[in-house]
């Protein structure tokens, strides 16, 4: 019995998961049915895409260039009304420039006149002013220079004259010297033995009376 | 009261008296050496003759009988104190411009004995630029007593005067 049960419960089970199996696969195959019919359309709409996006692309691309070809011919003419403006203004300056440097060397020219006028009278006065300076100063130099020789003459015979007295004085001690050399000599030669023998008691008498002795 | 060392140099008056310069006792004190170094040898004379030998006469004749007045006990030794008392004799430095004769040493010797002490040898030194007079120098002390100096002093301070003489007479 219990097999028989279990029989046919394998059996039914066998049976449902036929079923379910069934049932899946032919929701697998809708699926994929599905899927290929959406491919299909992604494709087409894909295509279609494409095409207008091309299509919108030559337009922008026709009106760019259209729009270009415009811009190059406003570019020229932009540019040639710019030249032309360039050149107006150009020599608009140019012709002011002229006037200016014109006018200023007009003016420079008067001007250098009147500083040269006026240096040469600033100069001349300098010029003036410095002479006498330098006359006064020549006097003054010279009245120096003659008070400095006065007073180097007067230093000079000053010193000469002692120099004078320093070398008769050394003359005087020379001869003196020379007087005294004689002397020696002299009276060397001239005194004996007996006042020689007299001269040393002398001495010795003195000797003894200032108490060295 | 005379000191033992006066006493001693009294024994030697007779020898002393007689020398005047430092030459003199020098040259005593050699021979006096000189006897000592011959004098006690083993085989040396007798000291009379050997006295008389090597000092000159008048002061061997003194010296012996210096010996044989006082009998010393060592004779070596008296005449060591001999010696001594020559080096020691005071010594009177006179610088003079001549060379003096005997007699004329006689008699400074015979000055300086009277007028100041016996017993003093004079150390004589000649020298003929001090011209006349003497250069004295005693116990330390120098005097100048010369005729050089005295002319220097003279003409340095007398010496304008006698050139103007000389200018006026010459």
């Amino acid at each position: 019995m219990n097999n028989q049960i279990i029989f046919y419960a394998a059996t039914l089970l066998t049976a449902v998961l036929g079923l379910i199996i069934g049932g899946v696969a032919y929701s697998y195959r809708k699926l994929i049915n599905k899927y290929y019919a959406l491919k299909e359309e992604i494709d087409l709409r894909d295509k279609e895409g494409k095409l207008q996006a091309s299509k919108i692309l030559e337009e922008a691309q026709a009106r760019a260039n259209v729009i270009l070809q415009e811009s190059q011919s406003f570019q020229l003419l932009l540019k040639q009304n710019l030249d032309k403006q360039l050149t107006t203004a150009n020599q608009s300056y140019n012709n002011s420039y002229q006037a200016v440097l014109t006018t200023v060397k007009e003016e420079s020219i008067k001007n250098i006149g009147n500083i040269s006028q006026e240096i040469k009278t600033e100069i001349s006065t300098e010029i003036d002013q410095v002479l006498n300076s330098l006359k006064e100063e020549m006097i003054k130099s010279q009245a120096s220079a003659i008070e400095s020789l006065k007073l180097g003459l007067a230093k000079s015979e000053q010193d000469i004259k002692l120099y004078k007295d320093e070398m008769y004085k050394k003359i005087d001690q020379s001869i003196l010297k020379i007087i005294q050399t004689v002397s020696f000599q002299v009276i060397g030669k001239t005194i004996n033995l007996e006042d020689h023998e007299e001269l040393v008691i002398k001495a010795l008498t003195s000797a003894k009376r200032q108490g060295i002795i | 009261m005379l000191s033992a060392k006066e006493l001693f140099n009294n024994m030697f008056d007779q020898i002393l008296s007689k020398l005047k310069t430092t030459e003199q006792a020098d040259r005593l004190v050699d021979e006096l050496i000189n006897l000592k170094a011959n004098a006690f040898k083993p085989s040396a004379p007798a000291l009379e003759e050997l006295v008389l030998k090597e000092l000159s006469t008048s002061y061997g004749e003194d010296l012996l009988l210096i010996i044989k007045q006082n009998k010393p006990v060592d004779v070596q030794k008296f005449i060591n104190e001999f010696i001594e008392v020559l080096k020691n004799l005071p010594v009177l430095n006179l610088t003079i411009a001549f060379e003096p004769r005997s007699k004329s040493i006689d008699h400074f010797h015979a000055f300086i004995t009277q007028n100041i002490s016996k017993n003093i040898l004079m150390n004589i030194e000649i020298d003929p630029s001090i011209v006349g007079g003497a250069q004295i120098t005693f116990n330390g002390k120098y005097i100048d007593f010369s005729l050089k100096k005295l002319l220097e002093v003279e003409l340095n301070t007398k010496g304008s005067e006698y050139f103007k003489l000389l200018n006026n007479n010459g």
